[in-house]
């Protein structure tokens, strides 16, 4: 047997020692109980607002037919943002859309190494939190009073 | 690149990334020039035109690439038993790919022509 | 001083608690591990894992307050008070603060965490520049005390398949050491959807190494090494 084999062997024989020694041992999973740093808090937005945006896709086709379709059907796609009942829904995916964006840009840089490192990192993190949810109130704030 | 890479998602992942980056910024700057309301006339030359109608359908497919790489790693993370996460992922493959083919159709197809 | 300690007895039959403890501290009391000591001798049931005491050998990890540490080079003074200890997020626990290391430990195996050259040995060392030595700075450190682990997402939801940042800090440090002939074949078996890239780069695990390295760094390196091997 050579070298790298006996080395996977120890491992099979350590699993099954684990396997044949473990009754039900319980895990600390208490989320609540954890303190996350800013960088994860971003990552969990990433996720959810990538869920929430993909949501949305099958609405796409349907939409590009009816922009398309007609003058009335355009304009009436626009104007059904101006509702006040709206507000909230377009808070929500302007913020999602600017965060996943934000966030997502954030990821491209850091793949190519431009703030890896742990200071720059959480320095980013804060400027995308904030800055998607400013931007997002600032947007809807502009277009429903401009 | 094996025939379970990772690699190859992530790099696809990347890459529609920056593809729907530059949609998002050519998107906004028409926005902004045309008023944050771009009138329909022009809206609707730029889809009739084969050119604006390709870039519109590349746009879509790579949104499809990208929600695909990104809800499957929210499968792969969450789902563990193997019969339904393969369903799960057949059913997003699936819906993906309507999504784009229908949006392939309404751009070619008559329906607003 | 208070604390807030997880409590699990695999003999009880009962869930696991949280026990409160007060101790007096005095000044010789520096760091988190002597309070613990000294909480032994008022109960001796409590249980951890400890050895060097002077945070090399990695046996005190656990979640201090919410965040993973040694215990041994926590100062006290740093602490809020109530002290909140548990194990390590996402391990089995065997007993109050100790956890199953078995499968963090053979993520370490799964790597090859050995040097694998077959060329013919030479006479004396097999030569290396100091540029080339200092590539494994930031590696070489690691004293697998599972902190890292314990506080990635990505392996709490899949430990038995995604290798954990441990575990690719050490896969890269063979990966950059220029005296390894196997890059290829470590890459290649890293490239897969759940042992390498279920790393998201929440950077959790960068956060709390407490020897302040970064293995979401290697994880990025190790992903343009592929980028380039394969494009």
């Amino acid at each position: 047997m050579d070298a790298r084999a006996r080395w996977r062997s120890t491992d099979d024989r350590a699993a099954a020692l684990h396997r044949a020694g473990t009754a039900a041992r319980p895990r600390f999973l208490n989320l609540a109980a954890i303190r996350f740093p800013v960088g994860a808090i971003v990552s969990i937005g990433h996720r959810l607002s990538g869920l929430a945006l993909a949501a949305l896709l099958p609405f796409v086709p349907a939409a590009l037919a009816a922009s398309l379709h007609s003058e009335q059907a355009y304009e009436a796609l626009w104007s059904a943002w101006n509702s006040p009942w709206a507000m909230p829904a377009e808070f929500i995916a302007v913020w999602a859309f600017l965060h996943h964006v934000l966030a997502g840009m954030r990821h491209l840089l850091m793949d190519i190494g431009i703030g890896a490192r742990l200071p720059q990192a959480r320095a980013s993190a804060f400027g995308v939190l904030a800055a998607a949810f400013l931007l997002a109130l600032g947007l809807v704030a502009l277009r429903r009073l401009g | 690149m094996r025939q379970w890479s990772g690699q190859r998602a992530w790099l696809l992942q990347r890459i529609s990334a920056l593809v729907l980056l530059a949609a998002v910024l050519a998107g906004g700057c028409w926005l902004l020039l045309a008023g944050a309301r771009p009138g329909w006339p022009s809206w609707r030359a730029f889809a009739a035109h084969p050119a604006g109608a390709s870039v519109l359908l590349l746009v879509v497919g790579a949104l499809a690439v990208h929600a695909w790489v990104g809800v499957r790693d929210v499968l792969l993370d969450y789902v563990h038993r193997p019969g339904l996460r393969l369903s799960l992922l057949a059913l997003l493959g699936m819906g993906l790919a309507f999504v784009w083919v229908r949006t392939l159709l309404v751009l070619a197809g008559p329906m607003w022509r | 001083m208070k604390f807030q300690i997880y409590r699990f007895d695999p003999d009880a039959g009962l869930r696991p608690r949280m026990q409160h403890y007060e101790l007096e501290t005095s000044p010789a009391d520096r760091m988190l591990l002597d309070a613990l000591m000294r909480l032994k001798q008022q109960d001796p049931t409590l249980s951890f894992r400890r050895s060097c005491r002077e945070g090399v050998c990695g046996s005190d990890a656990m979640n201090i307050n919410g965040r993973n540490g040694l215990a041994c080079i926590q100062p006290l003074h740093d602490l809020k008070e109530l002290v909140v200890l548990r194990p390590l997020p996402g391990f089995p626990v065997i007993r109050d603060l100790i956890v199953d290391m078995t499968q963090f430990f053979a993520h370490y195996r799964e790597v090859q965490p050995y040097l694998i050259n077959d060329a013919p040995p030479p006479e004396r060392e097999r030569l290396q520049s100091p540029q080339e030595r200092d590539t494994l700075n930031g590696l070489y450190e690691c004293i697998l005390c599972a902190c890292c682990s314990g506080f990635c997402p990505s392996y709490w939801w899949n430990p038995d398949k995604f290798i954990g940042p441990a575990g690719l800090l050490q896969a890269y440090r063979f990966i950059a050491d220029s005296r390894d002939t196997a890059t290829a074949e470590r890459l290649d078996y890293l490239d897969d959807v759940y042992r390498l890239y279920r790393c998201r780069t929440i950077m959790n695990c960068t956060e709390v190494c407490p020897k302040g390295l970064s293995p979401s760094r290697a994880i990025e390196k190790i992903r343009l090494s592929l980028t380039r091997h394969s494009v």
